[in-house]
């Protein structure tokens, strides 16, 4: 099997005696469409930020595409887009100097980079705010146009930070047929969510995080096992909290 | 719940004082400049007897009121330097009426370093030389009333204005008005001297002038003081209450402002749609003929931002309006290349000082775009030098013609170019090891503060060196010889500087993401 992505005994703290991420092993086969559940404060930002190659890790080591990430992660980096939960950009360029920006930054000729924001921009429907500035977009544009600049050199590997979330029904449609359409060009699609029925639904395979670990991984079905749900076995999985009887009886 | 108010500001006003160096430092500041403005204060008001009565008395009324303006216009062109520790919509949903948030939050903001400042800046005139007993023990009252006019005027403009300034065309008008303001004040100043009879008499003052000025916010304490000054108590007095029904007005206009805002009006929509366009959009026409796609992606946005973000735009507008008139007086006789090196270098400190601190969260883009840091550190220094060499040309030509020095002018041009390379050579450093995000507070604004002072310093260095090699030319060799010289030693300087921190940033990019951090 070919690897897309390989963390091996990844750990991080922040210098408060923790570890946000304690030792995380993971595998993502190319050409996959693979989610990273886990509950909030599990470690998944963190994980992904030092397979991404934005935060060195305190031992451990990541690669992309073959490519190792630490100690210099630049030629990692051309090989991945990166969409953010809230997608860090110029927020007084507009979209379509946006698009142009990140073509540019990545070496392509004026030519191509027209070509391309072109595309994006139809396709993610963006035509019509195209000038607008960033700073006037909504979360959702936001996100829309992140994915744009992820994607506008072609990478190899696409990393996204719960990405449906601040989506209406039908940009997440539009997402998700963008992302199928790259997988099925030969990209491999990674993404950390808490929402359970979208990772069953899109991912060939998932790992659920909990305390900086990954504590199984495997495709969707296996993953789920008897549970009626994904949701339900990550709940079982990652320990579920019913309130007692007499909790907040005042209320 | 007014009490609860206080009691939290001042539990979080004892535990940032305690906490750093570079908090400390600013009250210790606040106070030090308190004092200085006391002092003038005490200077003014002594001075304010006699034949000098009215001049010295409007000046020091129009010093008060200068300093309430300030307490209008730095928080509207500053946003991040707004004092809401204690945010009001922060407060929308707990069971207080609009009145106890009023008092709480006011007299809690009354604990602040800038309050500090106003109070003492007011309490000056107790040590005034001929200041009746009874001026003495009032003045006290007067300088907390002065204080409490300052952080009011603060609120109640915010207030009225969180909604518009809540948006960004709101913000960037805002940050541009204050801007124009300052300039206005600016050239005010400048025309001040004029106003003293070249003849050499005691400078009258209209009395209409005199008796409106009394009435403003501020200014009112000021007459105040000046009446007691003047043996005439019963005026001085009424005066006080002037002062204090500015408090109540200003608290009720607080009230007002806060009200309205929880009824949810002065809420605009921020509609803007513009037209589509062919062919590339971001760079401008300027620079269409550069050939590296990363230099030319990272130029355009620099320059984008120079006509698009308002804090740069400022600076950009500061540069050439106060580059201009302080240039203009380093032009003597036959000193044409001082004044235009200094117009270049003015321009490349205003606008190059930080060249990373108005992308925001471009920073972070730029981080895992792999190199290109780098790149934007080169392409935004090349546009701050071209910047800094067109005004510094412009003004040159401009001062060559008006006084007639053309046989200067080449050597000048070369001073130019000079320094223009000398001062970037300073800025790309403190771009690259001290930067901060100017939309947002932060420590590592107050940490830039040594380093900008010490560029300062090079470019005084620098203006020394302009000048001994342009005098030492003019003695033996034609003086654009000493420029050529000029622009060889800063061309090194310069070269030196940038491929040291292009080489820093691209081993150590955290030293400008750390400190301009993506969104949580």
């Amino acid at each position: 099997m070919t690897t897309a992505i390989e963390a091996t005994g990844l750990y991080k703290s922040f210098g408060d005696g923790t570890w946000a991420v304690d030792g995380m092993n993971l595998a993502v086969p190319a050409g996959s469409f693979y989610g990273i559940a886990g509950p909030n404060g599990a470690g998944k930002t963190t994980t992904l930020r030092m397979i991404i190659g934005v935060l060195r890790p305190d031992h451990g080591q990541a690669s992309v595409d073959g490519v190792e990430v630490w100690p210099d992660p630049r030629e990692a980096k051309r090989r991945l887009g990166w969409v953010a939960d809230n997608p860090a950009l110029f927020e007084r360029l507009s979209g379509r100097e946006m698009l142009e920006y990140a073509a540019l930054m990545r070496g392509m000729d004026a030519q191509e980079a027209d070509r391309r924001a072109t595309d994006l921009l139809h396709v993610l429907d963006m035509e019509d705010s195209q000038s607008k500035m960033i700073a006037d977009y909504s979360l959702g544009m936001r996100k829309r146009i992140g994915l744009a600049v992820a994607l506008i050199h072609r990478p190899r590997v696409l990393v996204l930070d719960e990405p449906f979330g601040s989506l209406d029904p039908v940009n997440t449609q539009v997402m998700e047929d963008l992302l199928q359409r790259f997988r099925a060009n030969g990209g491999t699609v990674v993404f950390s969510s808490h929402v359970m029925d979208v990772v069953e639904r899109l991912c060939d395979r998932v790992v659920v995080v909990a305390d900086g670990r990954a504590r199984v991984e495997g495709a969707v079905a296996e993953v789920r096992g008897q549970a009626p749900t994904l949701q339900q076995a990550f709940v079982d999985l990652v320990g579920g909290r019913d309130l007692g009887e007499g909790e907040l009886s005042w209320l | 719940m007014a009490v609860v108010l206080i009691r939290l500001r001042w539990a979080i006003r004892r535990r940032t004082i305690s906490s750093g160096f570079q908090v400390r430092g600013v009250w210790v500041l606040a106070a030090l400049f308190g004092l200085g403005a006391a002092v003038l204060s005490a200077a003014l008001v002594s001075f304010a007897r006699g034949d000098g009565a009215a001049v010295m008395g409007l000046l020091y009324e129009s010093l008060l009121f200068s300093i309430l303006a300030g307490w209008v216009l730095i928080p509207l062109s500053i946003p991040s330097l707004q004092d809401q520790i204690v945010d009001p919509s922060r407060l929308e949903t707990y069971p207080m009426s609009t009145t106890q948030k009023v008092v709480g939050l006011g007299v809690g903001a009354l604990l602040s370093p800038t309050a500090l400042f106003a109070f003492l800046a007011a309490l000056g005139p107790v040590a005034s030389a001929g200041l009746p007993v009874v001026g003495r023990l009032l003045t006290p009252v007067l300088a907390v009333l002065f204080a409490a006019a300052c952080v009011l005027v603060s609120r109640v403009i915010q207030a009225i204005f969180a909604g518009a300034i809540a948006g960004r065309r709101g913000r960037d008008l805002s940050v541009l008005l204050a801007g124009t303001l300052g300039l206005g004040f600016y050239a005010v100043m400048q025309a001040l001297p004029y106003l003293v009879p070249a003849d050499g008499a005691a400078p009258t003052v209209s009395p209409v002038v005199t008796s409106l000025v009394g009435w403003l916010p501020g200014a009112s304490v000021g007459r105040a003081m000046v009446e007691m000054q003047g043996g005439a108590l019963i005026p001085a007095i009424g005066w006080v209450g002037v002062s204090a029904l500015w408090v109540v007005a200003l608290a009720a206009a607080w009230v007002w402002a806060m009200s309205r805002a929880e009824r949810g009006a002065g809420r605009g929509a921020d509609r803007s749609a513009r037209r589509a366009r062919a062919g590339l959009a971001l760079p401008p026409l300027v620079l269409r003929g550069v050939r590296s796609p990363q230099v030319l992606a990272a130029a355009s946005q620099h320059l984008r931002y120079m006509r698009r973000h308002p804090r740069l735009l400022q600076a950009t507008g500061m540069g050439l309006a106060l580059g201009a008139f302080v240039s203009h007086s380093f032009v003597g006789s036959d000193w044409l290349a001082t004044g235009a090196a200094f117009s270049a270098a003015y321009m490349a400190i205003m606008i190059g000082g930080g060249m990373f601190n108005f992308d925001g969260q471009g920073i972070a883009y730029l981080h895992v775009a792999g190199s290109g840091l780098k790149d934007a550190l080169a392409a935004k220094q090349a546009v701050v030098i071209g910047f800094a060499i067109t005004l510094g040309t412009v003004f040159a030509v401009a001062e060559a013609a008006w006084r007639d020095q053309w046989r200067n002018l080449l050597a000048a041009l070369l001073f130019v170019v000079g320094m223009a390379l000398w001062t970037v050579a300073a800025s790309v450093l403190m771009s690259t090891r001290y930067a901060f995000d100017a939309d947002r507070s932060s420590a590592n604004r107050y940490s830039a503060m040594g380093p900008s002072f010490a560029v300062l310093g090079w470019v005084i260095v620098g203006m020394g060196v302009v000048a001994l090699l342009y005098g030492l030319a003019g003695m033996w060799v034609p003086r654009w010889v000493g420029g050529l010289v000029f622009v060889a030693i800063a061309g090194l300087l310069h070269r030196l500087s940038l491929r040291r921190c292009e080489s820093v940033l691209e081993r150590t990019p955290e030293l400008i993401t750390d400190k301009v951090p993506a969104p949580a």
